[in-house]
């Protein structure tokens, strides 16, 4: 199943999300398909900066986003 | 009802404490916090019940909550933290004053100058322990 999640980078006091598309058969291994966007909850308030047209693309093909990308979603008004 | 979302200030005690986790425990919240697998996915990693994962990520949250209470690193790295940058912005403001209408003081550029490499070098060794 394709999956829509986030994915941690930045350093130790400064998490910063990219939202990607990826198999959940490579769930392990890290590898992903596609980067669509990325949040970062550093800022005040937090960015949310999502490719709202490959996102909805992901989605009509199936893509099932994480509860966590789902409620990100919701904020920057994709879904 | 939407589902309680993740919390992902876990993610950041994790950074913190993880080395104070047993192997397992740290790996599991790392998945489910930092790649953001769901408990299924989880679970078929590790050959384990989807509710054995949610114990041991329950586990995991509690011993960092508790280290957390106990120790404050996380707290007190983000005060500190939040210092250091006040005490940069207030060194470069006392050299922009120091440039103003009268000539500039040649002891105030110094001891400023002073003042923000050692900022600088505080701020890199917190950065250092980057992940």
């Amino acid at each position: 199943m394709v999956k829509i999640r986030l994915r941690r980078m930045g350093a130790k006091k400064a998490p910063f999300y990219r939202v990607v598309v990826a198999d959940s058969r490579f769930a392990r291994d890290g590898r992903f398909i596609e980067e669509i966007g990325y949040y970062d909850p550093t800022k005040e308030p937090s960015v949310i900066k999502i490719d709202a047209e490959k996102a909805k693309q992901w989605l009509a093909n199936g893509a099932q986003p994480t509860d966590t990308v789902r409620g990100l979603l919701k904020k920057a008004e994709i879904l | 009802m939407p589902k309680p979302q993740k919390d992902l200030s876990f993610s950041v005690l994790l950074d913190y404490y993880a080395p104070a986790l047993t192997g397992k425990q740290r790996d599991i919240l790392t998945e489910y916090y930092n790649e953001d697998l769901s408990l299924a996915e989880i679970a078929e990693n590790y050959g384990i019940t989807r509710q054995g994962v949610r114990d041991a990520i329950k586990h995991g949250e509690a011993a960092l909550r508790t280290l957390e209470e106990q120790l404050g690193i996380a707290r007190r790295e983000a005060g500190l933290q939040a210092g250091l940058e006040r005490l940069q912005q207030l060194a470069k403001n006392i050299r922009v004053y120091n440039g103003g209408a009268y000539a500039a003081d040649a002891r105030i550029i110094r001891d400023t100058d002073e003042m923000l490499a050692i900022l600088r070098r505080l701020t890199a060794q917190e950065d250092a322990h980057a992940l």
